[in-house]
């Protein structure tokens, strides 16, 4: 029998529940704004509320028309998948052996990856790097450089390190080798936090804007953010304009249709792994 | 017999071809894109073809990434010993660093070898003073030729409906501005129309915008005499932020401010709102590019069939002075490396360049494919509409080492067009704009170089002039002098110390 709620405990709730539709008003307001300012039509300013029938698709319909759009919605699906795959690859190739006890040098390999976070490289040396591999101007220049991230390293070692040994020793005892256990038994078992580490590197990857332009020079491997970013440029330097090069949306709609479909993918990828993401950091989280 | 003839041609020819390829140099551009919205140029484009074919030439062409990108790409590049061979630089303080890094080779000995190019472009010593270290000159630094195409736009059916003369002084300026806020100049029983329009905007586009207020206020600083960062007068040099004058411009402003003339956003707005606001027709006065109203124009009748907008001149101040701002003549800026000259590849170098200049290579690079992108009417390069600047512009991303700013060019860039039933002669405003507003050169200022805390001075400037304009701060005696002490505490003293020594020397100020 449910136990009835105190007045103060309905209180608390009702406080709780205010405050979360606050911070839900908080985080969605931005997002419809930024909605509503894609939508406008020449002629109106900015504004959070504006009557459907006055919407217009046309800043959409000018970046989607454009000719470089596709190619370089291709070249960030490249660059995505891509980089999740390898990523997620040694990430795991890694965090798995840092999280076995009997590993030798753990601590200090665990102190040396550690470094890496604390003290950066810096722009130079990487590039330096990067061109002496002989990668400039190749999606491996940005698939390799920061692969691994440490974060997300020490998150799925720490959710390794939560599995437990006996069912490491079990297969052992049937035979199995070191593969074959990480194959068999603990990726399996790893969906949640393989899940949220690809969608961190998945994001990271859709989003990457400053390696393809530090390491590709040529426009026809550039990913969308960088070309969204030049056709935006490009429409705003109204002062070199040449005749009957008037665009069909006002800047800032255009502008916030560019937010809208390069933010599309990934809030339409979410929802379907929602329900591992919490699961997946927390399990990461606590050592136990 | 026939057939070893047949066999000899053959192997002359392939000799021959061969021979050719041989010669050929390799030679690396990066350039900003012209067209940023469209892509690279495809692999066969027909430029490489007949850069190979008659300038033995194996072009390869790079865009280098938009805004502060693109430099941290060639300090990038520089680092690695890897800058390519010909390349434009948007930086000076980037340029300069090169240059003391040893990355830029002199470009001295490669003039004479594109005489025409030279004569037209790069043959004012003055600026090329300012690419200029030890004597050796480290660039090519282009003419501009459109920094002078802002002004004040006035809606002329709105002067006409209230019986009213478009200003020509201050005063006369005032009364109109409080006019178009207060007579319903638009008719629609509402009060939401102000006098004038403009924003804080340090966006260069040619126009030196100066210590204050930006690139929008100019003009009422030109009208006392002060526009700009710098006061020339080479007896008593000094910034024209101490000058007298320079607080009854701002003075002149809060009035505006006060009479509640101005849009009153106009501090947070942007570029882009100010856009949108006078296509509504909010302003009866507003300041835009010639470039600018070309953009707006279609959406500007849409929302205001019967509007009708006149270019004023700069009103004249107290003293009958006037001016729209101050400009610089310098434009692009295009470096070699040093690289490329140690492998001699300055030739090379010379010869593209001169062929950019005119002729062929001066319509491939800045028209594009004739017949598909322009036609030649009359000899005025037309730009065909038809194909979107997404795709014709890939043929003309290089288009900036190509235009010069002939008469014929600027008929093709700025056409005649119709909109809303009226007529815009886009060149004529352009050379009206350049021509009444009494611009003043002050090129002179690239060569100041950028203080260590220049954010500060800046910031500093900006905000108390913003202060004083709303009204935040009373304008008196002793807050304009409390403000201009704090000077000295963001060590303005030493910029100014600088400035002046770096002026008489290149010889700007004499």
């Amino acid at each position: 029998m449910k136990k009835a709620m105190s007045r103060s405990d309905r209180l608390f709730e009702w406080g709780i529940d205010a405050f979360l539709i606050g911070v839900l008003v908080v985080t969605l307001v931005p997002m419809w704004y930024v909605a509503m300012v894609s939508l406008l039509p020449f002629g109106k300013s900015p504004s959070l509320f504006l009557p459907p029938w006055e919407w217009s698709f046309a800043s959409y319909a000018q970046l989607i028309f454009q000719p470089t759009i596709w190619q370089a919605t291709l070249n960030s699906l490249i660059l995505t998948f891509g980089g999740v795959a390898i990523s997620l690859t040694l990430t795991v190739m890694a965090a798995y052996p840092l999280s076995r006890r009997e590993l030798p040098g753990r601590g200090f390999i665990v102190g040396l990856i550690l470094f890496t976070f604390l003290f950066n490289a810096g722009l130079i040396p990487t590039f330096l790097v990067v061109k002496d591999l002989g990668l400039l101007n190749s999606y491996w220049a940005v698939l390799l450089n920061g692969a691994v991230s440490v974060y997300n390293l020490l998150v799925m070692k720490t959710f390794f390190q939560s599995l437990p040994e006996s069912l490491e020793e079990a297969a052992r005892i049937d035979g199995a080798n070191d593969w074959q256990i990480l194959r068999h038994v603990v990726l399996p078992l790893s969906r949640p936090i393989l899940l949220t580490i690809g969608l961190f590197y998945g994001v990271a990857n859709w989003n990457n804007f400053f390696e393809p332009i530090l390491f590709l020079s040529d426009r026809n491997l550039m990913p969308l953010p960088v070309v969204l970013r030049d056709i935006l440029t490009g429409l705003n330097v109204a002062e070199y304009v040449e005749g009957g090069a008037a665009q069909a949306a006002p800047a800032e709609a255009l502008k916030m249709a560019a937010v809208v479909l390069i933010t599309l993918p990934m809030l339409l990828v979410y929802p379907w792994i929602q329900r591992y993401f919490t699961k997946g950091v927390l399990l990461g989280s606590v050592k136990e | 017999m026939r057939i070893g003839f047949r066999i000899l041609f053959s192997l002359m020819v392939c000799g021959s071809l061969g021979q050719a390829q041989a010669n050929l140099t390799d030679l690396s551009v990066a350039l900003y894109a012209a067209n940023p919205e469209a892509p690279a140029p495809p692999a066969n484009w027909e430029v490489y073809r007949i850069v190979r074919d008659k300038l033995g030439i194996n072009l390869k062409f790079t865009m280098l990434p938009t805004g502060a990108d693109g430099d941290n790409r060639l300090g990038a590049l520089a680092a690695a010993n890897d800058l390519p061979d010909l390349f434009e630089v948007r930086s000076l303080a980037l340029f300069d660093r090169l240059v003391q890094q040893g990355q830029l080779a002199p470009v001295n000995n490669l003039f004479s070898l594109m005489p025409k190019r030279t004569a037209d472009r790069y043959s004012n010593t003055r600026r090329n003073l300012l690419v200029t270290s030890n004597g050796q000159i480290y660039g090519f630094l282009e003419p501009v030729t459109l920094s002078r195409q802002y002004g004040i736009w006035v809606r002329k059916d709105w002067l006409d409906k209230l019986g009213l003369k478009a200003p020509t002084t201050l005063e006369e300026f005032f009364e109109v501005a409080k006019a178009f806020t207060e007579r319903d100049p638009d008719g629609n029983g509402r009060n939401d129309t102000y006098g004038f329009g403009g924003v804080i905007d340090f966006d260069t586009a040619g126009i030196l915008p100066g210590l204050g207020l930006g690139n929008h206020f100019q003009w009422v600083y030109g009208a006392y005499g002060v526009a700009g960062t710098w006061n020339y007068n080479p007896k008593a040099f000094a910034a024209n932020v101490r000058e007298a004058n320079f607080r009854k411009a701002t003075e002149y402003v809060r009035r505006l401010v006060e009479a509640k003339v101005i849009d009153p956003d106009w501090v947070t707005m942007r570029r882009a709102d100010l856009r949108t606001r006078w296509q509504q027709g909010r302003y009866g006065m507003f300041f835009e590019s010639v470039g600018g109203l070309q953009a707006g124009l279609q959406n500007f009748h849409a929302n205001n069939p019967n509007a009708e907008l006149l270019l004023l001149p700069p009103p004249k101040g107290p003293e009958g002075k006037s001016s729209m701002g101050t400009y610089s003549s310098a434009g692009w800026l295009y470096a070699v490396s040093k690289r490329a000259m140690d492998a001699g590849k300055g030739s090379a170098i010379a010869r593209f360049l001169e062929w950019a200049h005119s002729g062929e290579g001066y319509f491939l690079l800045g028209w594009g494919r004739y017949k598909t992108d322009y036609t030649l009417p009359n000899n005025v390069p037309t730009v065909n509409t038809q194909i979107p600047i997404s795709v014709r512009g890939s043929y003309t991303q290089m288009r900036w080492l190509a235009f010069n700013g002939n008469p014929l060019e600027m008929r093709g860039r700025y056409p005649e067009i119709s909109v809303g039933g009226r007529k815009y002669v886009m060149y004529q405003l352009m050379a009206q704009a350049q021509r009444q507003g009494n611009w003043i050169d002050r090129t002179g200022d690239l060569i100041v170089k950028a203080a260590s805390n220049q954010a500060d001075l800046e910031r500093y400037v900006s905000e108390n002039l913003v202060q004083f304009a709303l009204g935040q701060r009373p304008i008196n005696d002793s807050s304009w002098n409390q403000f201009l002490s704090g000077l000295r505490n963001i060590r303005f003293e030493q910029y100014e110390a600088a400035a002046e020594k770096a002026l008489r020397e290149s010889g700007y100020l004499k």
